[in-house]
C-alpha cells in the first residue's frame, strides 16, 4: 500500500476509517485494517501522523476558545409547545405586491404633501422656535414620528422661516422632546386634523431674536427642512464586539480601570467635548462614504440596531463622531465618540493668537489588556471599554454613560432608557463595518 | 419511531455550539436551536420519521443560520433581552471575562479566515457529526471530508498563530 494522504490520516485520528472503507473511498480498495497495518510499518507516515495529530489538537484548542462554556438544555416540552412555523409561502407573493403598491402610493402622497419637499420647490432653511415660544403660542409642533423620535429634525416649514442655525437644530432635538412631553408633538396620524384646526403661530421679531441672538449661539449652518441629519448608513452585522469592563468590586478590575484613566488623563477633555457638542459648537459635517473610510478608522454602533446616521467633525488633533440609531424597539440611541489623533506638523497653521493645544497620546500600560492595538496602515481595534464614570441624566431626561478605551478614545452613549438598560447597551457596542445605503 | 426527547437532549448542546459559531450570539444560537427542533418536529409530523433525526436538525439549523446571515435586521427585539441579560446574581470577574472574550475573538477571527466549506465542515465535525453525516450535509464525498478537515484544521491553526503573532508584535 502506498503512503496515506493527510485526509486519511485525519480520518484515522477522527475514527472515521471505517466510514471511508464502507464508502469505498480508501485508495487501491484498501480496508481500514490495511491502513492501520501501513501506519504501523511506515515510519514516514507515522511521523506525519504525529504532526497531523498535533495540528488536530491545536485546532481543537482554538475551537474550544470559540465555544460556549456551559449550555443549559431547556425542557423538551418548551420545544413541543413552540408555535409551529406557518406556511405563508403561497400568500407571500401576493402580499409583496400589495405591499409594494401600497408603499408606492403612500410615498407619492407623502412626497406631494411635504411642504418642504423638492417637489414643491419650497426647500426652505429654517429657524427653530425656542421652548418659550412654544409655550407662549400653545400651538402644536407637527413632527413626523420618525423625526419625533430624535433621528431627524423637522418642523412645518411654512411656519418657521428665517435664520439658520445648527445650534438651533440641536436645540430643536430638545425642543421636540420637551414638546412631546408637553403633548405638543403629534404623530402623523393626527397631522391632518392638526393642520386644519391649529392656526400657525405668529413669527414675531422678538421670537426670532430669541433664537438668533442667543449668547452662545453657534455660527449659522445651513439646515434644510425635513433633511435628515447625517449620512445614512447600514451596519453589517457580525462585527467583533469589544468587551466592556464595568465597575466592579474586583480590585484587579478597579486597578486596571484606574490605570487606563490615569494614562489618558481621565475624562476632563471629553467633558469639554460633550459640553461643546451639547452647545452645538462641534462642527459636524456629513461626509460621503469615501470620506468616512478615508478619515475614520472605526465607528462604534449598538448591535441589533442595524441602521443609523452619522456625522463627523474633524478638528486639529481630534475627531468626533456622532451616530444616531434607533433600536428595533423604537428607542433612540446616540453615540458620541471622540478620538485624539496624531497631528502632522505640516497640517498645523500657527496663527500667533493663542498657543495651540497639543494632544499627546499616552502609552498604553504594559500588561494591560484594556488596550487599543494599532499599527500603521492596519485596522485599529478596541479590545475593551471601561466604564469611566457614573451614569448621569442629561437635561433632556436621557441617560448617558461614558466609556473609555486606551489610548485616547472616549465614547458616550445616550438613550432614554434605564441605567441598567444603558449598561447593557454598552455591552452591545460593536465596531461597525459600513455600507452606505 | 423517533424518540425526539432523546435526540433533543443529546443534540441540543452541540447544536447551540455549532450555531453560536455561525452567528456569534449566544441567545440567538439558543433560539435558533430550538427553532430547528421545532421545525424538525413539524417536518416529522408531516413527512414521517426521518432516517437520521440528528442530521435533519443540523440541516435545518444550517439553513436557519444561512437565512439569518442574509437578514439585515435581527428578529429578536433588543430591549426585551436586556432585563434577562442583567443577571445581578452572577458577577464574573471582569478581567476573566475580558480574557475569555479576547480568546474567543481570536478564535473567531481565525475561523473567519477559513473558506466557507472548510469552516462548515470543521464546525459540523466539532458539533459531533460523523463523516457520513457531514458528507450528506455538505455535498462532499466521505473521503473528501477527511481531506477538507485536514486542510481546515491546518489553516485554522496557522491563522490563529498569525493573529497571535501580530498581537504580540503590537504589544
Amino acid at each position: 500500500m502506498s503512503h496515506v494522504d493527510d485526509g486519511i490520516l485525519h480520518a484515522y485520528l477522527d475514527g472515521a476509517l471505517d466510514a471511508l472503507a464502507d464508502a469505498g473511498e480508501l485508495p487501491d480498495g484498501a480496508t481500514a485494517a490495511d491502513v492501520l497495518a501501513h501506519l504501523r510499518a511506515c515510519a514516514d507516515c507515522r511521523s506525519r501522523l504525529e504532526a497531523e495529530r498535533a495540528v488536530r489538537e491545536a485546532a481543537g484548542v482554538v475551537l474550544g476558545d470559540a465555544s460556549l462554556s456551559h449550555i443549559d438544555v431547556p425542557p423538551f416540552a418548551a420545544i413541543e409547545s413552540r408555535p409551529r412555523p406557518r406556511r405563508w409561502v403561497p400568500l407571500s407573493w401576493a402580499a409583496s405586491i400589495l405591499l409594494a403598491m401600497g408603499a408606492g402610493w403612500w410615498g407619492s402622497e407623502m412626497w406631494r404633501a411635504q411642504p418642504g419637499s423638492f417637489a414643491t420647490g419650497q426647500f426652505e432653511s429654517l429657524a427653530l422656535p425656542s421652548p418659550d415660544r412654544l409655550e407662549s403660542t400653545g400651538a402644536p409642533v407637527i413632527v413626523p414620528e420618525s423625526q419625533a423620535m430624535g433621528g431627524d429634525v423637522g418642523v412645518d416649514a411654512g411656519e418657521l422661516r428665517g435664520a439658520d442655525t445648527r445650534g438651533g437644530a440641536m436645540r430643536a432635538d430638545r425642543t421636540v422632546i420637551d414638546a412631546r412631553r408637553d403633548g405638543q408633538v403629534m404623530a402623523p396620524a393626527s397631522q391632518a386634523a392638526a393642520v386644519t384646526s391649529a392656526a400657525p403661530p405668529e413669527v414675531t421679531p422678538a421670537s426670532q431674536a430669541a433664537v438668533t441672538s442667543a449668547g452662545d449661539a453657534p455660527p449659522p449652518v445651513a439646515m434644510t427642512a425635513g433633511a435628515p441629519i447625517g449620512v445614512p448608513l447600514s451596519f453589517a452585522s457580525g462585527a467583533i464586539a469589544p468587551g466592556v469592563l464595568s465597575t466592579s468590586d474586583s480590585q484587579a478590575a478597579a486597578a486596571a480601570r484606574q490605570r487606563v484613566l490615569d494614562a489618558d488623563g481621565g475624562n476632563a477633555s471629553f467633558d469639554v467635548v460633550i459640553e461643546r457638542e451639547q452647545a452645538g459648537r462641534v462642527p459636524f459635517t456629513t461626509p460621503d462614504s469615501a470620506g468616512l473610510r478615508a478619515h475614520i478608522d472605526q465607528i462604534f454602533v449598538i448591535s441589533d440596531a442595524p441602521d443609523g446616521r452619522i456625522e463627523v467633525a474633524r478638528e486639529i488633533g481630534q475627531t468626533t463622531v456622532r451616530v444616531r440609531q434607533t433600536l428595533t424597539t423604537g428607542v433612540d440611541v446616540e453615540l458620541l465618540s471622540w478620538k485624539l489623533v496624531a497631528v502632522e506638523l505640516s497640517a498645523l497653521v500657527v496663527t500667533g493668537q493663542r498657543a495651540a493645544r497639543t494632544f499627546t497620546q499616552a502609552r498604553p500600560e504594559e500588561n494591560n489588556r484594556v488596550s487599543e492595538t494599532q499599527s500603521k496602515g492596519e485596522e485599529r481595534s478596541v479590545s475593551a471599554w471601561i466604564v469611566s464614570g457614573p451614569v448621569r441624566t442629561l437635561a433632556d431626561g436621557r441617560r448617558e454613560v461614558v466609556l473609555h478605551a486606551a489610548p485616547s478614545l472616549w465614547l458616550a452613549i445616550r438613550a432614554d432608557v434605564s441605567e441598567r438598560e444603558l449598561q447593557v447597551l454598552a455591552s452591545r457596542l460593536t465596531r461597525a463595518d459600513m455600507t452606505q445605503r | 419511531m423517533t424518540n425526539w426527547t432523546e435526540v433533543y437532549n443529546g443534540t441540543y448542546p452541540d447544536l447551540v455550539r455549532y450555531l453560536h459559531r455561525k452567528v456569534w450570539d449566544e441567545d440567538q444560537a439558543r433560539d435558533m436551536a430550538q427553532e430547528a427542533f421545532a421545525r424538525a418536529l413539524a417536518s416529522s409530523a408531516t413527512n414521517g420519521a426521518p432516517d437520521n433525526p440528528r442530521a435533519l436538525v443540523f440541516r435545518i439549523a444550517a439553513n436557519l443560520a444561512h437565512d439569518e446571515a442574509r437578514l439585515v435586521t435581527r428578529r429578536r427585539r433588543h430591549l426585551t433581552l436586556l432585563a434577562a441579560e442583567m443577571d445581578e446574581t452572577r458577577a464574573p470577574d471582569p478581567l476573566e471575562t475580558l480574557e475569555r472574550e479576547s480568546r474567543e475573538a481570536a478564535a473567531r477571527a481565525a475561523l473567519g479566515q477559513l473558506s466557507d466549506r472548510d469552516r462548515e465542515t470543521l464546525l459540523l465535525w466539532d458539533a459531533g457529526l460523523s463523516y457520513t453525516e457531514i458528507a450528506g450535509q455538505t455535498g462532499l464525498s466521505v473521503g473528501a471530508v477527511g481531506t477538507t478537515l485536514s486542510r481546515a484544521r491546518r489553516r485554522l491553526v496557522e491563522a490563529h498563530a498569525g493573529l497571535e503573532a501580530r498581537h504580540v508584535a503590537r504589544g
